[in-house]
């Protein structure tokens, strides 16, 4: 690595632009061009912009790759379904509260 | 549909909730500690209330060691986390603590700190959201932030009178040890701390009973808690049977009828011993009364001290009975209108003796009255010593305490019925302490606080009970029963 090169390293973790999260589902399929699209939208937009566009992605992905692992959004959405159908875990969780055995 | 509502990205709270305690869960079972039954089902009111928005109030009476920090922390973080991850905003949650040093806060915040670096790993690789957690011990907030840079800051902060801290605003507030929080405090500066751009705040008011009731809002509020709002040691034992044999050996230790154990591990609130009367007992005293001229009349003085009020309270004997009038009251230190003013007031009322606090207004004020009010009542100066305090305090109390003051429920003047609430308010707030064997009624500690009109009614009592008349006379009778 040259010197320049090891400076453009540092700028980059300096200014936060290299710290990009790739997520485990991209890391799994993704091929290095899909990845380098997750980079640039990442360092691309903010807020908003940043959060539609990553989902626009995701769901491309999704499509591309049926069998990839659940993204964050899709974990939770399995989580809220499985809370939606198990009546004892939504007790459990206090979502239905009826008196306690304990209760005096 | 509520602002908090709109505001959930097309969710439904309902859909927003269960969001948040699939979440709860993830961060569980990264953590070194499962929450029980009651804990969870406490932490999804909150969660449920944070998810429907509006001006909501929790109030949570749990027994000492129970883990209401432990709820509170692992709630803050999962409201925190999924505004930013998933609902896609930013959120202000405070912990608001009665600390006078950074000690008390400084629990909270670490035990905050120490689940983010429990799931830390979770957080920045499974969710992408960065935590920064106080470089120093004096970082004001915590932060979540995620890579689209929405952020939850959770910051502690004081609710000592001295703190000043009128700036913050929370969407999400917990205050914990409200038992002894300074009242006022809580109700001026730290309510209204509702976040900004959209209000909307949740209260989690968390405590345990103390010995003593510092804050009677706090001690109203949780009277009639039901589970799991309410967890004393049974049924915290129920569900974690460590905590029942920890508790067994403390209740060895104070004893089962001690107000020690009552308190902390029953959460009952005790007998009120530092107060000269509780609201309930108060309220019992309202009663309607047809004066009769012919009775004797007694009235009682304290007069303003520097940024005070001066009332006047005037009362009526009848049998064992007193029953108050009337009231006056004027604000600052002019003492000659307000002598011209007593004396107006007390024309009509022909009472036998005014007996006026003379501590620290100097002799020249009690000249005044008495030079104001000759041939209308005799004008008896006091000051109130310790001895005095003891003496005046002991006939009040026992009056107040066996129901023999009564004040009145229906007012036609809007006026009286203002000074009435006053009458009320100062009562239920006046401390009553015992100093040397005697009893002292002070004011409590704090700004704004005043007693005035319990001082004056506590003279007219002493005055009727001891009949400090100088000149016993029967009353004259006059047509009508006064103003």
């Amino acid at each position: 690595m040259t010197k320049v090169e090891r400076l453009e390293k540092r700028l980059e973790q300096l200014s936060g632009a290299g710290n990009v999260w790739i997520p485990s589902w991209l890391s799994a399929v993704g091929s290095g061009e899909e990845i380098a699209e997750w980079k640039a939208i990442s360092r691309s937009y903010r807020r908003e912009d940043l959060s539609e566009r990553r989902l626009e992605f995701q769901r491309e992905m999704r499509e591309k790759y049926p069998d990839m692992p659940l993204t964050v959004e899709e974990q939770e959405e399995a989580g809220v379904e499985r809370l939606r159908s198990d009546i004892a875990m939504q007790r459990r969780e206090g979502l239905i509260r009826e008196p306690s055995s304990s209760e005096t | 549909m509520s602002l908090q509502a709109q505001r959930l990205r097309g969710l439904t709270p309902d859909r927003a909730v269960r969001g948040m305690i699939w979440l709860r869960q993830e961060l569980e079972r990264r953590m070194p500690y499962l929450m029980t039954d009651y804990q969870l089902k406490a932490s999804s009111m909150i969660i449920e209330a944070v998810a429907k928005g509006g001006n909501i109030e929790l109030p949570i009476l749990w027994a000492r060691r129970v883990g209401k920090t432990d709820m509170t922390a692992l709630t803050a973080m999962t409201v925190g986390i999924y505004f930013v991850r998933f609902l896609r905003h930013d959120i202000d949650i405070g912990f608001i603590n009665p600390a006078k040093t950074e000690q008390g806060i400084m629990v909270t915040r670490d035990r905050l700190r120490q689940k983010c670096i429990d799931v830390k790993g979770y957080l920045e690789i499974g969710l992408d959201v960065e935590t920064l957690l106080d470089q120093g011990r004096k970082t004001a907030d915590f932060v979540f932030r995620s890579s689209d840079n929405y952020e939850a800051r959770i910051r502690a902060i004081s609710a000592d009178i001295h703190a000043n801290e009128k700036g913050a605003g929370f969407q999400l507030s917990f205050f914990e040890q409200v038992e002894d929080m300074d009242e006022q405090t809580m109700k001026t500066i730290l309510f209204p701390m509702a976040a900004g751009a959209v209000i909307s705040s949740c209260r989690v008011l968390a405590g345990t009973p103390g010995l003593v009731v510092e804050n009677n809002y706090f001690y109203e509020l949780t009277r009639r808690l039901r589970y799991p709002q309410f967890v004393d040691d049974k049924f915290a034992s129920h569900f974690r049977p460590d905590y029942g044999e920890w508790v067994e050996k403390e209740r060895e230790r104070l004893g089962e009828d001690s107000d020690e154990y009552k308190t902390q591990y029953r959460c009952i609130w005790v007998v009120l011993r530092n107060r000269l009367i509780d609201r309930d007992t108060m309220i019992l005293l309202a009663k309607d009364y047809e004066s009769d001229q012919t009775r004797f009349r007694y009235a009682g003085t304290d007069v303003a001290k520097d940024v005070d009020r001066t009332v006047c309270t005037v009362i009526e004997r009848a049998g064992a009975e007193h029953h108050i009038l009337a009231w006056y009251e004027a604000e600052g230190t002019d003492y000659e209108e307000q002598a011209d003013e007593i004396k107006a007031f007390l024309t009509p009322w022909r009472v036998q003796t005014n007996l006026v606090d003379a501590t620290g207004v100097g002799d020249p004020v009690v000249d005044m009255l008495v030079n104001r009010c000759r041939g209308i009542c005799e004008t008896v100066p006091i000051k109130l010593s310790l001895q005095n305090h003891d003496a005046v305090w002991k006939i009040y109390e026992g009056e107040l305490t066996h129901g023999r003051l009564n004040y009145p429920k229906t007012f036609t003047d809007p006026e009286q019925k203002r000074r009435c609430n006053r009458f009320i308010d100062e009562h239920c707030i006046a401390d009553r302490n015992v100093v040397s064997n005697m009893i002292k009624v002070q004011k409590p500690n704090r700004k704004d606080a005043h007693i005035d009109y319990v001082i004056s009614s506590g003279l007219a009592v002493y005055a009727a009970v001891k009949d400090l008349s100088l000149h016993r006379r029967v009353p004259q009778v006059a047509s009508g029963r006064g103003p």
